[in-house]
């Protein structure tokens, strides 16, 4: 079948969540028509003669608490983008309305603007969460924003999550059917092939970290690995130096730690680390498969995963033994950490 | 450290094709396909 889609992305091309929907719109222009409902932070440079981009101001965006009370007092979902969710609603696109609309978060005002423009037009709504609410390790979502989830929630036909540990999260927290969820994998980036890396020493941990995403376990796990092999090297990539260097004293220093700014180009770091990283060993519950994981997976490296057993990360792993190392047996005070028996073996 | 072997490296892209864009965008249209029809039928 062949549909005319309104695809609703704030952030269309661009972060993380963009671009796993860019290279969604991308498979599907094989068969559909799409309309682009985003903003002027999307990147709207690739170009199809069944794709349509209907972009809307997204600015000013505070006060959120002004914007968040006219929501209210006009009996609708509260929005992150809130004026652009109400502009966009004016855009119609060349060729007609579409048949459905699919809302793709984070962030949530994608979903609030899909929902919007399904209910003006009466036409299907779906919506994916690229992250479920409230996201594990952070703060209680407040009453009225669940609330208005599960009214988008109860308006959707279909909803889009990228594994069943989310599904399954989600639904403690927003009432659905178990039919109206699908599993929509992450797409990864084509794969690449380096050859063998140019040295054997540098670990790579690509993203962020911080309070909601602690790093103690990674940090503190590494300077036990140097004991036995010094020459090693611990590279972050666009996390935050602030935070990492907050919580060295406590996990062993930032000798042989490079810290290094967030960048576009997260290919060349690939290709220049010996082991890619991943960590999501305090994040509770861990249901996440992150776009990172997905990707690392994608290139001619090794990758350790410090995750609890049973993870979608861990699950993930399985698939490839031979070229990666699951670390799930990690203690709880810093000085024994990264002990894991598999962390040993290959290493 | 692990031994580069780039015949592992293949095996594992090949464990990974449900992430490739086709793959998913195939799911996709049986997810669309099973909810456009279902309200049809019921709009009948």
């Amino acid at each position: 079948m062949s549909a005319h889609i309104g695809i609703v992305s704030i952030l269309f091309d661009h972060k993380p969540e963009g671009i796993c929907t860019g290279r969604l719109v991308r498979a599907l222009l094989d068969r559909h028509r799409l309309s682009i409902y985003t903003s002027g932070k999307a990147k709207t440079a690739f170009q199809h003669p069944r794709l349509e981009y209907l972009v809307a101001g997204h600015r000013p965006r505070k006060p959120a608490a002004l914007f968040r009370a006219l929501a209210h007092w006009r009996g609708e979902p509260s929005s992150n983008f809130y004026l652009w969710g109400r502009r966009v609603a004016h855009l119609c696109p060349s060729v007609g309305i579409p048949d459905c609309f699919y809302g793709r978060a984070w962030p949530h005002g994608s979903l609030v603007a899909a929902a919007a423009l399904a209910r003006q037009y009466q036409r299907p709504l779906l919506l994916h969460f690229s992250d479920p609410f409230p996201p594990p390790n952070e703060a209680e979502a407040g009453q009225r924003f669940m609330a208005d989830l599960q009214r988008m929630v109860d308006q959707a036909v279909a909803l889009t999550f990228t594994n069943e540990e989310t599904v399954a999260y989600q639904r403690r927290f927003l009432h659905f059917d178990r039919d109206k969820a699908f599993v929509l994998n992450h797409i990864g980036p084509p794969a690449k092939v380096f050859g063998p890396p140019e040295t054997n020493t540098d670990f790579y941990y690509l993203g962020a970290v911080g309070p909601t995403r602690p790093a103690d376990i990674l940090l503190a796990g590494f300077h036990r690995y140097r004991q036995r092999h010094g020459d090693a090297r611990l590279v972050f990539v666009g996390s935050s130096a602030e935070y990492l260097r907050s919580i060295a004293p406590r996990c062993g220093g930032l000798d042989n730690v490079e810290i290094l700014p967030f960048t576009a180009q997260v290919e060349a770091k690939m290709r220049a680390a010996a082991v890619l990283l991943s960590l999501d060993a305090d994040i509770h519950p861990a249901v996440f498969t992150s776009t990172k994981i997905v990707e690392y997976l994608r290139v001619d490296r090794p990758v350790l995963a410090i995750t609890p057993a049973g993870s979608p990360v861990d699950k993930l792993m399985t698939r490839a033994p031979d070229t990666t190392v699951v670390v799930n047996r990690y203690q709880v005070d810093a000085g024994s950490r990264w002990t894991g028996a598999g962390c040993h073996a290959p290493l | 450290m692990l031994p580069y072997d780039a015949a592992d490296y293949q095996a594992r892209l090949e464990t990974m094709r449900d992430f490739d864009a086709e793959s998913v965008a195939e799911v996709f249209d049986q997810m669309l396909a099973r909810v456009l029809n279902r309200r049809s039928e019921q709009a009948r």
